[in-house]
């Protein structure tokens, strides 16, 4: 299956973003995480990609990605995502965003609904003070990382990124995922800025306001962003379907990568309902 | 963590409480809100839009930033007070 890649301008101050789009269909916007750029969806493109147009990309700052300011915010990476739909000539997709990307995907679905196809929240919070934080070890670890060595970090944040049975009885896929994580530079600068942008996210009280079909996925051992902000979330948004995964942390793709399965069900479904 | 929780929550009720009732002549906080975000939005897309309009430079660059500017100061100003008034 070939990838297509290339660049969209960021709205408002021009910094290009770099995407990939594996696959043909209906259009699927992959977005990841604090400090990982869009290759760290390998796992779910590959598994999305037979059936879907599986578009990933690197957030401002990250990756292949520029950024020309020192801070943002999650609507400003809300905004780039509509560019890089903007680039491809695509007015929807359905959205899938994982921990900082599900703050992201639910800033794009409440600021730009008509972009929206449906909504798949993984491993996420909605932000506000509701929202239940992560206890101050991996709060600690994670303000601290910036300083680390890109590989010192890479490992030392396996005991808070994946549940315990997925590094008892998988360690090659943790491996795998440091592998590739560990090809892409590391922004210091843009990853402090993504963790301002996670802080000062809050979408709690307006979730009411999303109407399109939302799927909610959580790893219940998840540290860095506890299960009990799936089922806030589940709570508040009119049309969720949510499902907590046993024994799973918060890098669930690569310790439940069934789950991708159910993920692309749904798409169907959504698809299915709106023909 | 409890007494740490409790010593941060009260300020934040009172906050709630005076910023409820200074929103509650322009039909609540959720309407002002809302309305400050619009504002916002309509501001940056008229920026984004002179930027696009004029291409001199640095004229055009410095105008899009601005907008990013906007939307970003807009949003962390809005996302504070929204922490506030969540009941």
């Amino acid at each position: 299956m070939t990838t297509d890649t290339g660049f969209a301008t960021a709205r408002g101050g021009g910094a290009p973003l770099y995407w990939e789009s594996t696959g043909t269909g209906i259009p699927v916007l992959l977005i990841h995480g604090l400090g990982l750029s869009g290759g760290a969806w390998w796992r779910t493109v590959d598994a999305l990609s037979p059936t879907l147009r599986v578009i990933t990309f690197d957030h401002r700052g990250i990756g292949r990605s520029k950024s020309l300011m020192p801070a943002f915010t999650v609507e400003a990476m809300a905004d780039d995502a509509t560019s890089i739909l903007d680039e491809l000539g695509l007015e929807s997709a359905h959205v899938y965003g994982i921990s900082l990307g599900g703050m992201i995907a639910q800033q794009l679905a409440l600021r730009h609904p008509e972009r929206v196809r449906s909504l798949v929240l993984g491993a996420t919070q909605p932000g506000g003070r509701r929202a239940v934080r992560a206890d101050a070890e991996v709060m600690a670890f994670f303000r601290q990382r910036s300083h680390l060595d890109k590989e010192e970090a890479a490992w030392a944040s396996v005991e808070f990124n994946y549940g315990s049975r997925c590094r008892a009885e998988h360690p090659e896929r943790i491996h795998e995922d440091i592998e590739r994580r560990l090809e892409q530079p590391f922004n210091a600068q843009a990853y402090r800025a993504q963790l301002f942008a996670a802080a000062m996210h809050n979408c709690y009280s307006r979730l009411d306001r999303i109407e399109v079909p939302t799927f909610v996925v959580h790893g219940a051992e998840d540290r860095v962003i506890p299960a009990a902000n799936a089922h806030l979330m589940a709570e508040r948004l009119p049309n969720c379907r949510l499902t907590v995964l046993e024994d799973t942390g918060h890098l669930y793709p690569t310790e439940a990568p069934e789950v991708d399965e159910a993920i692309s069900d749904f798409f169907d479904e959504c698809d299915s309902a709106t023909i | 963590m409890p007494l740490i929780k409790d010593k941060l929550e009260r300020p934040a009720d009172v906050t709630r409480v005076v910023l409820e009732g200074l929103c509650a002549p322009w039909g609540g906080s959720r309407i002002c809100t809302d309305a400050y975000e619009r504002s916002i939005e309509v501001a940056a897309d008229l920026q984004l839009a002179v930027a696009k309009a004029v291409s001199l430079e640095p004229f055009h660059s410095l105008t899009a930033t601005w907008a990013g500017m906007t939307r970003d100061v807009g949003a962390t100003q809005l996302s504070a007070a929204r922490w506030y008034l969540d009941a």
